[in-house]
């Protein structure tokens, strides 16, 4: 379970967050509007930015960046094995998501990368998962094809997932729950029946 | 040899044909004009510089002069190499660094590079003026070369590695290195080219008796046109061949640039 308690982020002048508390297990899907703290708030998890307050998780961090981050002078396994992962499950894993090992960064179409970026975040076997608009730029046929591959790798290594999007279809398909954040906090929190994209889209548009 | 590296060497001797068709066409150039002065005083023939380029080749006492500038070059190149880099690496790594060395490599890019010629061949010994001129000279351009070579560094690459928890030795040798390299060397190939043209400056001034520059005062003092172009010439060349051996450098980055 993702933990964070009395979180308090400011940016200068502005307040982000402020006492915010939350509990997350599974796959959660979290919208907002653009500059409310949804990437800010992976950033916590990850350690990344500067906050008040605690954040607890199990076991180590992935996390899928809105760019893939891959390093341009490593092919796609040397990126692999550069965070971690043993040759042999990175070459397995590489096979999986059906990109030939030794492509350099520049040789990956955009859904390539964001396989290779899918591969590194489930190789290193993580307690949280965070990913930030993974699936953006993506045509729909490549989104739903990187989506089903998310569902089988998560299926095998289950994790507790934290991931940003503007799409209602993606969260219908991926996440176990759905929060809204708005200033600083969860304005909605759907799960179960509730989680369907129109139900999702009904309360985007209500906002 | 691999079948890769083949291709990109050939490619890389293929990108000669352009340089030489611009010689070629300097060659034509001034050919043409010497023809039309028709005063070797002024303008000597090719045939005539070449001839003497010949000349200086067979002497035992032009390869220590070339030997001797080149050593200059190759020392005042290494430590302004060495020198920037360390500070560029400084600068990059601290904000009040770069604000403290800001102002004084402005200085040193601002002042006249003549002046400085003037000032270090009356300061310093014949022998090391040159080095020193050059050193001077190269110091602002590695550091700033280094400086942004570093900062063209991707920065979400060092957060990607952070949250994965990437060995610090490991991302220096696999990532920061490769990638800080290529334009480095690409920077060091021209400053090199620099350096040797700035100690032939310097011993020219300084009179220094062993070097390039030195002989080049000697033609001129006893108007020795075709020699002066001559030694001119092979300096070109050589300058040619030590940036294009430094280029070489940059062929295994070429598969992921």
């Amino acid at each position: 379970m993702i933990v964070l308690e009395n979180i308090v982020k400011k940016y200068g002048d502005r307040c982000v967050y402020d006492g915010f508390g939350a509990n997350f297990e599974g796959v959660t899907a979290i919208f907002g509007r653009s500059g409310c703290g949804k990437t800010t708030l992976l950033n916590m998890v990850a350690g990344l930015t500067e906050f008040d307050g605690s954040v607890t998780h199990d076991g180590a961090v992935a996390y899928m960046f809105q760019q893939p981050r891959l390093i341009k002078n490593l092919t796609v396994l040397e990126n692999l094995v550069f965070t971690g992962a043993d040759r042999e499950s990175a070459e397995q894993m590489l096979g999986r998501v059906e990109v030939e090992p030794g492509l350099y960064p520049k040789q990956l179409s955009g859904g390539m990368a964001d396989r290779v970026a899918l591969a590194r975040a489930f190789l290193g076997k993580a307690g949280a998962l965070l990913m930030d608009e993974p699936f953006r730029g993506l045509d729909i046929g490549l989104k739903v094809r990187i989506m089903e591959l998310f569902r089988t790798l998560y299926a095998e290594r289950p994790c507790d997932v934290l991931f940003v999007t503007h799409s209602p279809l993606e969260a219908a398909r991926l996440a176990t729950r759905a929060v809204v954040i708005d200033r600083g906090k969860i304005i909605a929190d759907l799960s179960d029946e509730k989680l369907t994209e129109k139900e999702i889209e009904n309360v985007l548009v209500s906002l | 040899m691999s079948g890769n590296r083949r291709t990109t060497l050939k490619r890389a001797i293929a990108n000669l044909y352009f340089p030489l068709v611009t010689v070629g066409f300097i060659a034509a150039v001034y050919a043409t004009a010497a023809a039309i002065v028709g005063e070797s005083l002024i303008l000597p023939r090719l045939g005539e510089i070449l001839a003497e380029a010949g000349k200086l080749l067979t002497k035992s006492s032009f390869y220590k002069s070339l030997l001797f500038t080149l050593l200059r070059a190759l020392a005042a190149f290494a430590a302004a190499f060495v020198a920037g880099g360390a500070l560029g690496i400084a600068a990059n790594a601290s904000g009040a660094v770069e604000k403290l060395l800001s102002p004084l490599m402005v200085l040193l890019r601002a002042i006249p590079t003549m002046a400085v010629i003037f000032l270090l061949v009356l300061w310093f010994r014949s022998a090391y003026a040159p080095m020193i001129v050059a050193f001077t000279i190269l110091l602002p351009l590695c550091y700033a070369e280094t400086k942004t070579a570093l900062s063209s560094l991707d920065g979400g690459i060092f957060e990607m590695c952070k949250v994965y928890a990437v060995p610090k030795r490991r991302v220096l040798a696999r990532f920061v290195l490769p990638q800080i390299a290529p334009p480095l060397i690409d920077g060091a190939a021209g400053n090199l080219s620099f350096s040797v043209k700035l100690v032939i400056a310097g011993e020219a001034l300084a009179q220094t008796a062993a070097g390039l520059g030195g002989a080049l005062n000697m033609a001129n003092v006893y108007l020795e046109t075709a020699r002066l172009m001559a030694i001119t010439l092979i300096a070109v060349v050589v300058c040619f061949v030590l940036e294009f051996s430094i280029r070489l450098l940059l062929l295994p980055s070429r598969r992921w640039r």
